[in-house]
Formats: structure tokens, sequence, C-alpha cells
């Protein structure tokens, strides 16, 4: 007791806690920080859809809008309920700079562990890691806030001067060039591949080069690229935030970009999941739903950028499945998709329904099963048969990834072994917020037998980022902006068809080609005519997939589209009959701002840092 | 010298005062000369030498006692000091000395070791009778002796008599067996003995407390009322054993001025009160006041009222400085029962209550509930509920298939029970004192219970307090003292949090499924609740806190050394155990029926199986402890006219949560108190102590305060005014006093490790698992502790020895406040934000107490007691961007925890609108989040006067959650047997904006979420657009327009709250006598029996912004209270 009575009472014991300096002194922790600097990633499933909220934002998923009252903050956003301050999970404001900080912090003290196992080698790789993470997360704030506060390399000591961090934005094309050598250099510094399985999920030269792709095909887009609307937004000093000059270099930039990763990723044996029949041929229906149940190191050489954190089965599957399933399974069952995009598929001849030769039909129902060549069974229970007789003949000789997209009333419910029952107080429909609002519930990345009533999910599932697929239609698309010529439209069409091939429908030619034509459908040898089949593409092919949201707005469109802005429509899940039912009727109205193009930044922030401007339109 | 100085000022003293003369001659003795000198060598044949020529008697003495180190003991009147005599002093022993002087006077002398006592001899005529010679001992309880104390025989004149020596000890020779002793002394009651035959007396003088000697209970110690300079407030611990309540802290409010606090919940176990000395000062850390029990931290609420002596609230810098860092939101000191000599005294008390909740918020039916819905569906095809559906719930047609559901009366019962008795024993001899006290408590709670299971799930807390204080006297100098109490809490309760269940009550619509069906199955919807069998159906836990309180204390007293000189040496150490047990069980879901088969069976499967047996498992055992030293030197005594009061202390103390290791406190205080005539006083305090949150050289601090008192009363032109004003104190104390507790940050100057900051995973399978290590809290090297300034100036007034008046009026102004700088960007990318010193906040109050006591006359008195208290507090400086800073976005100039949202102007109207349902050109837009404005909508202030209502319009609108003004007044009344007391409290200045969430206004839940309250008609309607009304504008789906916060939604919530109604009976003696009790007392007691406030949804003073929490509780309560 007395022994305590000391002068160093109040010192801190020396014992073992841990401080920085020991943490770099130990593989295990040095990769400890690592794995924070990479967790601010965001997770492709859950995230995406309810806390980042990319697909609520977008015009694909719709989930049941008075869900609002629980756990999904963004919804009430896409009803004009969307404030400078209205609260967001994805938070990237905050959390992002905060990676940042750790990556250069772990740049600046990682060092090789010889007696450790960690080579001079590794840590120069790590070092490469945070590089481009880095260089990934300050992109994520540029492509959500637009031209951010941008100090790279920065790390803010603990005596800090506060006028050293009230920081103004940056002029976008200034933050993205940087970027673009940041993530260029890093990639060089990293390999395409790791031999190690224990290492598949770090970052790779591929995946540094598929997000600089990305980025310069969002700089070159009409959102940023001479845009007029932000021709005065500028700092408080004056110097203009956005370029508003076209300058169709930046689309040679982002196609380089493309080709520079395709080339690498070919070389790195990435190919397109594909499922072949019996008889050789693809099986669009098995390709396009087995691609999100197949993993890299099963076959899924199309993931270009995985997302290996799996521990969280709730983020990475369970709660996206749980709103599509339906309550008698203990589901939500009110998460479908928009009629818009119900409209988007093609039909089974690969032409839009608009066309008039795509023998589309809304009035009445079928008479016939339609049977197709697949081993696919989600269709009507049995192989082969995609509809059956009495289907509404709107869901009717559609193609493929319509299917396997979407859930419609008559569509089979492999988990109940019946078809799905949309009527108002029929089984899958109980007229409250847990039914699906619109007639629709979502089927794409669904395990069709994935049952939360009894808890048994197919746990062994790959996530990713961006896949192959994505990349070939973003190199058709750059291409044809880059350069207005028939070999850069043949060019473009050769990716697009490669995923069309995929997806069972006719493939694209500029050469003359009978209508009826079983292999091609003509497209006319222009750039709007290939912008245009590039974009349809685009939306069946990466619908519910994280990319609608950021495609129509650096395409600057969604003032043209009526979901967007308005009416939303869908079948009528008051109706208790066939007759009632099958109707197109507004289940909810969206509002759209200019503002929303751009994420706000909070009032407090804006206050604290007098150099920092309030993103665009939202003052 | 000095001793000479000393003499001098005999001749002025009344005798009484002579042995203090004695007594410091004999402190400075001890220190300058008898440190070398062993006491046994001078005792007889000690010689003097020195020459001197005619000395006056007082010079004689003068030089024995320097010449002979001895003491001479007299009485001024016994001795003719300035006689002028001529004695050989040269080599003679003090004796021969002594027999010259006295030779031929009346004179007579004793000597005694050091001591002479002069004496006059007894007169001629006494001599002839027989005398008896008695002796005897005098001491104080504490078993201290006491000098100079009176002995004489009543009736007789002071000269007859003697006076103690400096061991208490008194010869006296008395002529009758029959006479009486009369011993008196300053501070002390005057004890009569009748001689009788014995001739030996232990008189043990009891202190007179009802003087101007009553202690008061202070840092560190006590201090006689009378010289108490600093804001220090005490109350009889009876005040706080009223009701039925668990916790201590729920009977503060309005009883103590100078404390605010309120009561947010009434659960059982949860119920503990909110509470502040004078408000809160910092915007950072802790703000609750330190409290100590027997001089430990420990918690006030578990302490039974029965176990309490004392209860001190300290207030302001003087009262506080002691405490250093850890003074600066007040102090409250409990002391803990000890015991008096004499025979046990033994008290029984036991109570019984029963209680319902205050208020509970009232919803519709089902029925009402569906019809609003359907009046506010605004696509009249979509109507959500059939009339044949509305009325078949309004008749009770199928209450299974049509269920019309109060969830708060299913999960709730109407009433509860709840029981406390205790049981104190107290008493002692001579040497060994004790206090020893049991109570026991019982409460249950209002959640209901399914009475078919066969176990029970309902609340039920039992707490047992033990407690046995036992005082030794080891030798006559040294008391041992041995406190040991402690406590266990057993509280047994659903499976479920409270709070959690009336959320889900609330949120449960009364439509969706009945509780039950009437086939015995349990409905549910998955990821909603079924509020009924939350409670009833899924197991109960069982919670067990144990505490274990000691405390040994060695008490020396020191008047070998000098008189008034004590040392203490305390050790406590504490610990705390939680422990706790859930046993869950799962019943079995079913889904909602959908309608009935052919045999009128219901129509629905089952949605999850439950389980078959109640599950087990253990909650994480969770302990602290606490070692507490301390060393403390006290010095107490009166010269004259001088009281002097000093205190020097060391204390260190540990404490152990389980975190990486204990934290740690250690210091010095001490206080010096000065006291003139009863009538000036002067104090300094201080401490110096450090906080191991900080590094070394920004440890320690010295925290000093001074404190001035004028007692005007005492002064002598007051005298004539002394029946009209008994009392008149003025005082005043400045002093600094500190905070280290600050908010969680421990060694503010080391950067920390965060761990587990989100895991990745990388490898085919996820196999490389790792953690996420980030920095943490970033170390700055010269953080400290707030520092507090407190002014303090109070005046005491009594008046007619009936009326006792306290006011204090304070400021403290608080800086360097311990926070994370919030003005530097999120971009900056700060793991959290950097610590600083960096904030001032100025708290002012006044505190104010009034008690009238009157005996009006043989059979009637009564008595009034009131109290108040105010503080507001202003933050003068903040870290907040520079141009908030006097914007109505700025919390500078204001009051911490300021309200915030959107001034509410009043409600749209039709007028404000143009034909195409487009807001007027010139009206302000709102983009606040709805997309669109309707009439009856909240228009809100353009605060900005940029013509757009955006969030940027936000600011702070006034009031606090917390109270600035809380008070308590009531009364007494006691008629012979029958005494009644009632007492009143309440709180203003308070508001709290209410709802926040998407579904608090009547049918934003659409029908999924949320019940709607009773008052729903008083709303905005386009057929009665009164802006006169509770509820804006409803709608079908949540309206972030008009729920937002702003101040249409802050309510006012004070109230005046009716406490406490006592009826009590105290059994006559002739029938308590039969059952040789030495009093009985029966009463019935009513508590928060009713309640004034503007806000009538639910209790204001629950902590809830939906009031769906669990209540407080209105009780009757019977008890009797036997005294042995």
């Amino acid at each position: 007791m007395f022994s305590l009575f000391s002068c160093n009472y109040l010192d801190k014991e020396p014992d073992t806690e841990l401080n920085m300096d020991m943490v770099y002194e130990n593989k295990t922790k040095v990769e400890d920080v690592l794995a924070y600097v990479y967790a601010g990633l965001p997770n492709p499933s859950k995230a995406w859809l309810n806390d980042i909220g990319w697909e609520i934002y977008g015009d694909d998923v719709t989930p049941s809008k008075r869900w609002q009252q629980w756990d999904w903050g963004n919804i009430p956003k896409i009803f004009g309920e969307w404030t400078p301050n209205t609260g967001w999970s994805g938070n990237f404001w905050a959390d992002y700079p905060k990676r940042i900080r750790e990556s250069y912090l772990f740049r600046k003290n990682v060092h090789a562990l010889p007696d450790s196992d960690l080579p001079q080698a590794e840590v120069d790789r790590m070092k490469a890691e945070c590089r481009f993470l880095a260089a990934y997360y300050w992109w994520g704030l540029t492509e959500t806030y637009g031209p951010i506060p941008f100090k790279p390399d920065y790390i803010a000591p603990s005596d800090f001067k506060l006028s050293d961090l009230l920081v103004g934005r940056t002029p976008f094309d200034d933050i993205v060039n940087y970027l673009d050598k940041e993530m260029l250099d890093a990639s060089k510094e990293l390999p395409a591949t790791y031999e190690n399985v224990e290492k598949y999920g770090r970052i790779t030269s591929i995946m540094c080069l598929t997000v600089r792709a990305k980025m310069l095909l969002f700089a070159a887009s009409p959102l940023v690229n001479g845009n007029d609307w932000y021709k005065n937004y500028t700092n408080k000093d004056g110097t203009p935030l956005f370029n508003s000059t076209y300058d169709p270099n930046k689309w040679v930039k982002a196609a380089d970009a493309c080709k520079l990763l395709l080339d690498e990723a070919e070389k790195a044996g990435h190919k397109l999941y594909t499922v072949y029949n019996a008889d050789g041929t693809v099986d669009p229906f098995m390709s396009t739903e087995n691609m999100f149940f197949t993993k890299y190191q099963e076959g899924n050489k199309e993931i270009l950028f995985p997302y290996t954190r799996t521990s969280d089965a709730n983020a990475n599957y369970k709660f996206y499945t749980l709103k599509a399933v339906t309550p008698e399974f203990g589901g939500g069952g009110g998460m479908g998709v928009y009629q818009g995009l119900v409209d988007a598929f093609f039909t089974d001849n690969g032409l839009p329904i608009k066309d008039p030769n795509s023998g589309y039909s809304e009035a009445g129902f079928s008479s016939e099963k339609e049977v197709r060549n697949t081993i696919w069974t989600e269709g009507t229970g049995k192989k082969g048969e995609v509809t059956d007789v009495g289907t509404y003949n709107m869901y009717c000789h559609r193609e493929p990834r319509f299917y396997t997209t979407v859930s419609y009333n008559g569509s089979w419910y492999a988990l109940a072994g019946r078809k799905f029952d949309f009527l108002k107080n029929h089984k899958d429909n109980g007229f409250t917020h847990d039914a699906p609002q619109n007639g629709y519930l979502v089927r794409k990345k669904i395990y069709p037998t994935d049952n939360p009533k009894t808890n048994s999910w197919k746990t062994s599932r790959p996530l990713w980022l961006y896949r192959l697929g994505g990349a070939y239609l973003d190199y058709a698309e750059a291409e044809n902006e880059a350069y207005d010529n028939g070999t850069a439209r043949a060019e473009a069409l050769k990716y697009l068809n490669m995923i069309r091939v995929r997806a069972g429908v006719r493939q694209y030619t500029t050469s003359a080609v009978a209508v009826n034509d079983p292999n091609y459908i003509h497209v006319d040898d222009t750039q709007d005519a290939v912008r245009k089949i590039v974009r349809m593409e685009r939306r069946v092919e990466l619908c519910c997939e994280g990319t609608r949201w950021e495609d129509i707005r650096r395409w600057r469109i969604i003032e043209e589209i009526p979901e967007m802005t308005g009416d939303n429509y869908g079948m009528n899940f008051a109706g208790s009959n066939a007759g009632e039912f099958y109707q197109r009727v507004v289940f909810q109205t969206r509002v759209w701002k200019k503002a929303y193009y751009w994420f706000p930044i909070y009032v407090d922030e804006v206050e604290k840092n007098p150099n920092l401007v309030q993103s665009p339109f939202w003052n | 010298m000095i001793n000479h100085v000393i003499h001098s000022h005999n001749r002025v003293m009344k005798g009484y005062l002579l042995p203090i003369k004695s007594i410091f001659l004999f402190f400075l003795l001890s220190l300058f000369h008898t440190v070398s000198v062993s006491a046994t060598e001078f005792y007889t044949d000690y010689k003097i030498s020195s020459t001197q020529d005619e000395m006056t008697v007082l010079q004689v003495f003068n030089y024995i006692e320097k010449n002979g180190k001895y003491f001479i003991f007299y009485k001024d009147a016994a001795v003719d000091l300035n006689r002028k005599v001529r004695v050989n002093i040269v080599d003679k022993s003090p004796a021969e000395i002594l027999n010259a002087l006295f030779s031929g006077t009346d004179n007579s002398y004793v000597i005694k070791g050091r001591q002479i006592t002069v004496f006059k001899k007894p007169a001629p005529s006494q001599k002839k009778e027989k005398t008896i010679r008695v002796s005897g001992t005098v001491t104080d309880k504490e078993k201290a002796a006491l000098p100079g104390v009176n002995v004489k025989i009543s009736g007789e004149s002071n000269n007859a008599g003697t006076i103690t020596d400096l061991d208490g000890h008194f010869y006296l020779n008395i002529s009758d067996k029959n006479a009486i002793i009369e011993i008196s002394y300053i501070g002390f009651k005057t004890q009569k003995i009748r001689v009788g035959n014995a001739i030996n007396f232990d008189v043990i003088l009891e202190e007179d407390i009802s003087a101007l000697n009553e202690v008061v209970v202070t840092g560190y110690g006590t201090q006689k009322k009378v010289s108490i300079v600093g804001a220090i407030d005490n109350i009889a611990p009876s005040k706080l054993q009223v009701g039925s309540t668990r916790s201590l802290s729920n009977n503060l409010a309005g009883q103590i001025a100078g404390v605010i606090a309120v009561t947010r919940s009434g659960e059982p176990g949860y119920d503990n009160s909110n509470f502040w000395i004078r408000g809160i000062s910092t915007f950072s850390g802790t703000t609750t006041p330190l409290v100590l029990v027997d001089g430990i931290e420990r918690d006030l609420n578990n302490i039974d009222p029965a176990e309490i002596e004392s209860f001190s609230v300290l207030k302001d810098a003087s009262a506080t400085a002691m405490y250093g860092v850890r003074g600066a939101n007040g102090v409250i000191i409990i002391n803990t029962r000890r015991g008096q000599v004499g025979p046990p005294s033994v008290d029984v008390r036991v109570e019984h209550s029963i209680s319902e909740p205050t208020k509970l918020p009232g919803f519709i039916g089902g029925a009402d509930y569906m019809e609003l819905l359907n009046e506010l569906k605004e696509n009249k095809s979509q109507l959500p509920y059939s009339q044949e559906q509305i009325d078949k719930t309004r008749y009770g047609y199928d209450k299974d298939l049509y269920p019309d559901v109060n969830w708060i009366d299913q999960i709730t019962k109407n009433y509860a029970y709840s029981t406390r008795a205790n049981m104190s024993v107290a008493g002692g001899s001579d040497f060994l004192r004790y206090s020893l006290v049991a109570s026991l408590y019982n409460e249950q709670g209002i959640i209901a219970t399914d009475k078919t299971l066969p176990y029970n799930t309902g609340i039920n807390l039992n707490r047992y307090n033990m407690r046995a204080n036992v005082d030794l006297d080891i030798t006559k100098t040294t008391t041992m003292r041995l406190n040991v109490g402690g406590y266990m809490q057993n509280r047994h309760g659903p499976n479920h949090s409270i709070d959690d269940l009336f959320s889900q009550a609330f949120v449960t619509s009364p439509i969706v499924y009945p509780t039950r069906y009437s086939d015995g199955t349990i409905p549910l919807v998955s990821y909603r609740s079924n509020p009924w069998a939350t409670a009833t159906q899924s197991g109960y836990t069982v919670g067990i806190n144990t505490q274990l309180q000691s405390l040994i204390s060695l008490e020396q007293n020191l008047r070998m050394i000098t008189p008034g000189l004590k040392a203490k040496m305390s050790f406590s150490f504490d610990s705390y155990n939680y422990s706790g047990r859930i046993r869950a069980m799962n019943p079995s879901y079913y889904n909602v029926a959908t309608g009935r088969d052919a045999e009128g069976n219901l129509i629905h499967d089952i949605l999850s199986y439950g389980d078959d047996a109640l599950s087990f498992s253990n909650e994480s055992n969770y302990g602290t402890k606490r070692t507490y030293l301390e060393g403390t030197l006290t010095y107490n005594r009166t010269f004259g006219k001088n009281d002097i009061d000093a205190l020097f202390l060391y204390n260190q103390q540990s404490y152990d949560d389980g975190s990486v290791q204990p934290y740690r406190k250690q210091g010095f205080a001490g206080r010096l108190s000065y006291v003139y005539g009863g009538r000036y006083i002067g104090e300094f305090n201080f401490g110096y102590n450090g906080s191991e949150n900080f590094a070394k050289g920004k440890r320690f601090g010295f925290f000093p305060s001074i404190a001035l008192g004028w007692l005007v009363s005492e002064e002598h032109f007051m005298e004539k005014y002394k029946n009209t004003l008994n009392k008149l104190k003025l005082r005043a104390s400045y002093g600094k006093v500190g905070n280290d507790n600050i908010g969680g940050r421990r060694f503010a100057y080391i950067t920390t490790v965060y761990t587990g900051q989100g895991s990745y995973q990388w490898g085919d399978q996820g196999q490389i698992d790792r953690g996420g290590i980030t920095e943490g809290d970033i170390g700055v090297a010269d953080l400290t502790w707030e520092t507090a300034w407190k002014t303090n100036i109070g005046m005491e007034l009594g008046l007619w020895n009936a009326l006792e008046m306290q006011v204090d009026v304070f400021n403290e102004k608080r800086s360097n406040i311990f926070m994370q700088r919030s003005t530097i960007p999120t971009q900056t990318g700060f793991i959290t934000s950097p610590w600083a010193n960096y904030g001032k906040v100025t708290n002012k109050g006044v505190d104010a107490s009034l008690n009238y006591n009157t005996k009006i006359n043989k059979d009637w008195s009564a008595g009034l007691r009131s109290t108040f208290s105010y503080a507001i507090n202003k933050v003068t400086e903040k870290d907040e961007p520079i141009e908030r800073i006097g914007t109505y976005r700025g919390l500078t100039g204001r009051s911490m925890n300021t309200l915030w949202g959107l001034q509410a102007e009043r409600l749209f109207t039709k007028d404000d609108f143009d034909a195409n349902g487009n807001l007027k050109f010139g009206i302000p837009t709102q983009e606040v989040g709805a997309s669109t404005i309707r009439p009856g909508d909240i228009k809100y202030k353009d605060m900005d006067g940029d013509g757009k209502i955006t969030d940027a319009d936000e600011g702070y609108i006034g009031g606090t959650n917390d109270p600035r003004i809380v008070y308590g007044f009531g009364g007494n009344l006691v008629f012979r047997q029958w005494d009644l007391n009632i007492f009143f409290q309440g709180i203003a200045d308070t508001h709290r904006i209410i709802g926040g969430s998407s579904y608090f206004i009547p049918g934003s839940g659409q029908g999924l979420l949320g019940n709607i309250y009773d008052n729903y008609q008083d709303r905005w309607t386009e057929e009665n657009p009164s802006q006169d009304v509770f509820w804006p504008r409803l709608s079908e789906s949540p309206n972030k327009q008009n729920y937002r916060s702003s101040t249409w939604w802050k309510k006012d919530m004070s109230f005046l709250r009716c406490k406490t109604i006592e009826l009590g009976y105290t059994l006559p003696k002739n029938i308590i006598d039969k059952f040789h009790a030495k009093g009985v007392r029966l009463y019935l007691s009513g508590n928060n029996l009713f309640c004034f406030s503007k806000f009538k949804l639910w209790d204001p003073e629950l902590g809830s912004g939906d009031g769906l929490r669990y209540p407080p509780m209105r009780s009757l309560l019977m008890g009797i209270d036997v005294n042995f």
C-alpha cells in the first residue's frame, strides 16, 4: 500500500500497450493497417443498394417506398426530401479522407521486417496498393461531390495551423489528371494477378487500370466535359471548377485507358463468363445468372475488381436477397424493378420493344409454353421452359437477361415451388409495404433457393466492383466517342457484340442485313446510332450492378428519363384480378432537381471551411 | 518572552478563559522546550537559580514558569497577582518559593508533575464542617480530556469551585453529600451531578449542538457552523427518506438549494435522477458532482436513507477547492451513521406502497386509426381500409381478424407494489460505539406478465443494504473506526429493454394483429415485433449488482503534543460487481391470419418455430474496485476569541474498472480557518493535486480559495436586536477549482492506436482476415485540466428565532475546457478530432432556502420550508467557425445544450398560395424536407434572408432540456400526536423538442409504424384552418417538412408536482410504554399525487420526445416507524 506512496504514482505504467511504432514492427499488424485502408471499398451488394444507395438513386431497382420508415435513409431523397444536411450512410465525405490519411501514414511508416517474412519487395507492393487506394478514394469523393478540396500526399500534423487545413475545391480536371498518373504509376508497381490464392483481392495492376479507365470515361462524359451548366461555378476567388469547354481529347484518353485495360486483362487471362450448352452453343440464361454465383477460382474470369470482404454475410448477400424474397419465406418481398427497366430489355430477337419488328405485344396472354435451348429451370420449374401458357404477353419472347433479372407475376418462384402471385391479397401481395409495389421483384443476383426463413444460403459466391463485361462496354462507348469513323465503330461493335453473344441476342452490324437475319441487326454507321445502342446495351447488361446511376449522371440525361423525374409506373398491385392488375398505373412519383447530380456538403462542413463552396445548385 | 506576553493578558481575561492561556503556553513549551527534556527529571527537586528584588506575585509566577518549566493554574479572583513581594528565589525549589510567597495569605498550592495549581484556602467557617474530597475527570465524547472546565457546587459562586487540569482532572472539597456538582464549559452542555456516595466522577460533556458550536460536514471533515463561510448546504437525512423510490437521487430536487435534478425515467433499477450542483458549466466531459460517501467516491443512488447521518452539498470554491481537479462540478458529502454512547437504540421502519404511472400517453383505437388513414389517403381509389374492416373493428366483430390493440395497455399492469424495511441499532459504551443498519427494498414493475407461464418475467427488484460502523477507542487517545457496508441488488425483469418495449408499443399499430389469437398462437410479421410477446414471452433476465464498501481509519489524538491536534490515517477498498444471466425463449410465431376456414379455424401458418425451453446464457461479469488512502492532520483550538481550525491532508486513489490500467489520482489539500470573536471569519483552502491524464509537468495544479465572513448579528451593537434578528451572516468566497474528468480520453498526451476498426479479408476464401488498425487519438503534450473560477456571495438571516433564510449568488467562469476540436474540416482525415483545452463558459445563478418553524401553542406547531435554485450558463468561447459566432447559428453567447432547429412562424394558409398551388411571389420557398408545401404546413422563418428556407436557416432556438429553475416548498403541521407534511416540487425554464421521428405525427406512419395520440383532432384541416392547433396538416406519409426540429415542437416542460403528502400519527406515550417502545409513528403518504403542467400528452419530466418510456410513478405508501 505504501509503496504506491510516491511521486510517480500518476505515471502511466510502462506496459506493453500497443503504439503505432510497435504496429509497424509486426507483420500481422502491418496488414491490419492495410486492411483498414482497404475497408473503405464499398460493398457492392448492400451498400450499393442501401447505405450508399446508388441503386436507389438510379432507375433500376425500386424498393418499397414505405421502407423509408425503417432502414432506408436514401429513399426519401428520390422523392425530393433531400437537403444538404440529410444524412447519408455512405458518408464518403468523412470516411474516405480517413482512409486516405491512413494510407499515407502507412506509406510513410511501413518498412521491411526481414525476420518476419516481410521483405522489401512485399513492402513496396503494399505501398503501391496504398497509393492506388488513396487515389481510388480521392476519385470516389470527386465522382460524388464534384471538384473536392484536394491536397494529395499531405498528412496533417497534430500541431497543425488551422489555415493549412482550410483547403478550397480544386478544379475537376486537375484532380483527374493527378489521379490518372497515380493510378497508372501504381499499376506499374503491381502484378496483374497473384499466384498465391491468399492474396486474391489485393490490388492488382488490372484493378488500378480498371478504376483509371472508369474515371477517364467519366471525365470525358458530357456532365463534366464542356458542360455549360457549371460555367459560373467557381471557388470564392473565381477559379472555375469545371472546364466548360468541350475537349474531345478526353475521350481519346478514355479510349486509350480502356484499351490498355482490355489488353492487360486479356494477358492476365480475363474473359467473359460463359456457360455453354451441351451442343456447344452459349447458354445465355445460365451465363447471366450463374455469373453471380461462380467465383473467380471456379472459373469466373470476368471479375476484374473483386471485393473479398467476406465477413459480413448480411452486407454481402442476405440483406439484398431478403428484400426480394416474399414474407412467406421471411423476406420483405417489396424490392422490384422499374417498368422502365422491364421495357428496356430487348425482345428475343434482340430488338427494343418499340421497334416495329420486335414482335412485342402488351395485349393478352400467351397460349403456349416457350421453350429455349437452356438447362435453366427458373422459367416454369422445368428445364428449358422460359414462360408458361397464360403468361402476360409483355413478358413473353423477351431476351434471356430479362428472365434472369426480373420476377414478374406468373414467373417461377423456385423457393416456393410455384409461380409468383402478385395479385392483391394473394400469396405474394398482402397489399402492404412488404409487397411488390409495382408488380415486380428483382431476380438478378438472387440465388433461387436462398431461404431466409430457414436461414439457408449459398454462402460461396463472388462479389466484385467491376467486371470485364462493363469494361467492354466502357471501351465501346469511349472508342465510338473518341473517333467518329467506321474503324472505331467497328471496334466498338466488336466488343458490344461479345456481350450480346453471351446474352443470347443477335449481334449488330453496320452492314446491310435483312430485318429477320438470324444473327445480325443492322445499325447505321454513325456515331449517334452506335452511341444509342451502346447505351441501350449498358442499361440491360449492367442493370442492378450499381452503374446505372453513374451512367445517367455522366451522360447528363436524367432530365430526359420520365421515371427519374416524375411518375413511376408498374403493374397495379391494388388489382385483385388479372384485368385490374395488368395495367400500367402510377405507383409513385419521383422528384428530380438539377442539384442532385452531385452530392451536397453538410452545412456544418461548409461553415467550417470558408474556402469551400457548396456543391452546384445546392445553395 | 512569549510567556510574558501571554501572562500579560491575565488581568483582562475572565476566569474561564484562563485555561486557554495555559494550553497555548503548553503548546509553545512543547514546541520549544520539551523536545529534548525528559519529563521525569524536574518533578520535585528542580532548583531555580537567580536573584530577584521586589517583584509582583505575577512576576514570581512567570519566573517559575519560565525557569522551572512549570505551569501555574489559578483563578484570577483567587490570587492577588499585583501584590509586591520580596522572596528569595535563588536556588530554591518552586515549593520553597511558593511557601514563602503565600505565607500569611489564604492561598495554597498543589504541585503535581509540572503543574502547579494555586487556590484559595477554604474559608475558616467551612473548615469547621466535615468536607469530602471528591475527584473526577472531564472529557468530551471522544474521550479527549477537557482542561479548564469549571467545576463548582451548584448555587455557589464560581470562586468556590475549581477548574480541571490539563488531563481533565479536578479535585473539589464538598461539605454535603447532597450537593450538586455543576460542570460547565463553553460549547458544551452544562452537567449537574448529585454527589451521593461517589467520590470519583468520570464526566463526559456533551457538545451543545444547538448553540454556536453546531458542526457541519465540509470538505474532509467538519467545521463549526458558525465558521462556515463557503456555500454549503445540508439536509436532514429524514428529508431524503420520502416516497417509494429506490434511488436517493430522486429525492434531491427541490430539497436542497443549488441542486438541480430531474428524473427522466421511472423504470425500476434505472430511475436514477440526473443531477447537477448549480447547473452545468462545461460542454465536455462530466458535469455531475463528485459524490463522496464517508470520504470515498461512491454512488449515491444505492444508499438507503437509513444509513445516512449527514448529507452536505458543497457548492462554491471555498468548499470544493480542496478537491482540486475533482471539485469543479461541486461535491456531495454523505456520512453514514455512527454510534453514540448509550444503550442500544433500535429503530425499525417498514413501508409498503402501491404505485401507478403518473401519466401514459393515450392512443386512439383501431377503427379511428383506420378512418384517419383513409381520410389522409390522397389517392381515394386505393384506400387502405374498407368500411367493412373499420366497422368490424369498431364493433369487435372478430378480434382475431379485426384486432384493435392498445399496446401500451397490453404491456403494462395498472399497479405495482414496493416495500421498504429498515432496522438500525446504535449505541455504545465508553470505548466502543456502533451503528448497525440493515435495509430491504423491493420494487415491482408495471410491465405485464403472462400468469400462465411457470416462470415470472415481471420486473422485480430487491435490494439489501447493510452497514456496520464501529468506533473503538484503543487507547484514551486512539480511536479506530471500521465501516463496512454494502448492498446487493437483484433485478429480475423481462428479457428486453423496457425503453425498447415502450417504443415497440408505440411503433406497433393497433390493427396489425392481436396480442395472441384466440387459438393461443402468437402472431407476428417478420422484422416487426409483437410488443406483448416481447414483454411476456421472451424469457427473463436477472442482473445482480453487489457492492462492498469498507473503510478503516485510525485517529490519534495528539494532545500530548498539543491539544487540538489530531492525526488520522484512513484506508478504504470498495468493490463492485455485476453479473447477470439471461433465460431467453423465443415463442413460436404465426403469420397474420388471412381468414377462417369452414370450421371457423383461423387460416394461418407458422412463421417461426420457437424454443421448447428457456435457454441460458451468462452476461459478461463486470467489476470495479477502488482503493483509497488518506492521511490527515487537523488542528482545532480556541484561544480566547480566536478560533483556529486547520487541516492538512494527503490522499491517493486507484480505481480499477478492468481497463488497461487503474485510474489514479493523488493530491494534497489543506484548510486554515480563523474566527475572531465569533464574528469575523477568514478561511483559506487549497488543493494541490494531479491527474494521470496529463503529461509530467502538466499534471499537478494548485487550487486555492479564500473566503471571508462576518456574523453581523454577533456584534455588540446588534445585541439589542437579538430577539428579532437572531442571525445575520454575510460571506463571500473566491477560488479556483479544476476538472480532470474529461470525457473518457485517458493519458491525453499519448497517441493511441485503434484496433478493430473494420476488418477486411483477402484470399479466395477470405482466409486472410485482418482486423483494421489505425492511429487513434493524437497525443497532445500540453493538455491540462479545465479550470473554474468561482465566486460566491451569500447571506444567512435568522429572524425571531423561527425563520431562517439563506441566499447565495454565484458566478463561475470555466475555462480551458477540454474538448475535441470542432472546426477542423472532416476532409483532414483525422480518425478522431484532436483534443485541446479550448472553450469558456460562465455560469451564474442564485440559490436560496427559507425555513420557518414555530410552536403555536402547546398542541400546535407548524413549519414551512422552501428552496429555490436558478442557474444559467453562457458559452463565452467555443471552437466554432468564426462565421457562425454572433449569428443565430453560433453557440457563443448562448447556453450550452440550447435547442436547435428552425423557427416556426405559423402554419401556411390558403392565401399563401396561388391558383396553381405554388407559393406566392415574395414568400420564401421552403426546401427543408418535402418537395411540396401545402396550406397547414409549418411556415418557417427565413433566418439568413436569402428568400429560401434551407438547412442553413436552422439555428439555436432557445431553451434547454435541463431545467434552469428548480424549486420546492412545503410545510408541516403538528397537532398533538398528528403530523402532516406536504411538499411540492417544480422545475421551470425547461423545454423539449418533441417528436422528430417520421411516424410521430398522426397518420405519417402510414399504418405501418406508430400509434396516434388521442389529441389527434387538435389539428389543422381544410375545414378547420386554425393556427392554434397542436398538429399541423397531417399527411399520409412522413413529411419531413413538418416533423423536423423547430419551435413548433418546442414545448414548455415546466411543472409543479405534489411530491409528498404525508400524514403521521405518533402513538401516545401511555400506549407505547406497554410495548416498551420509545416511539411509534404510523404514517400514510402519497407521492407524485398530481402535477400541474402546460404539457398534457405525457409526464413532462420524462426524458423522451414521444412519451414512450417507463413513466414516473405515483404511489400511495403506508408505513410504521418504531423506536426502542
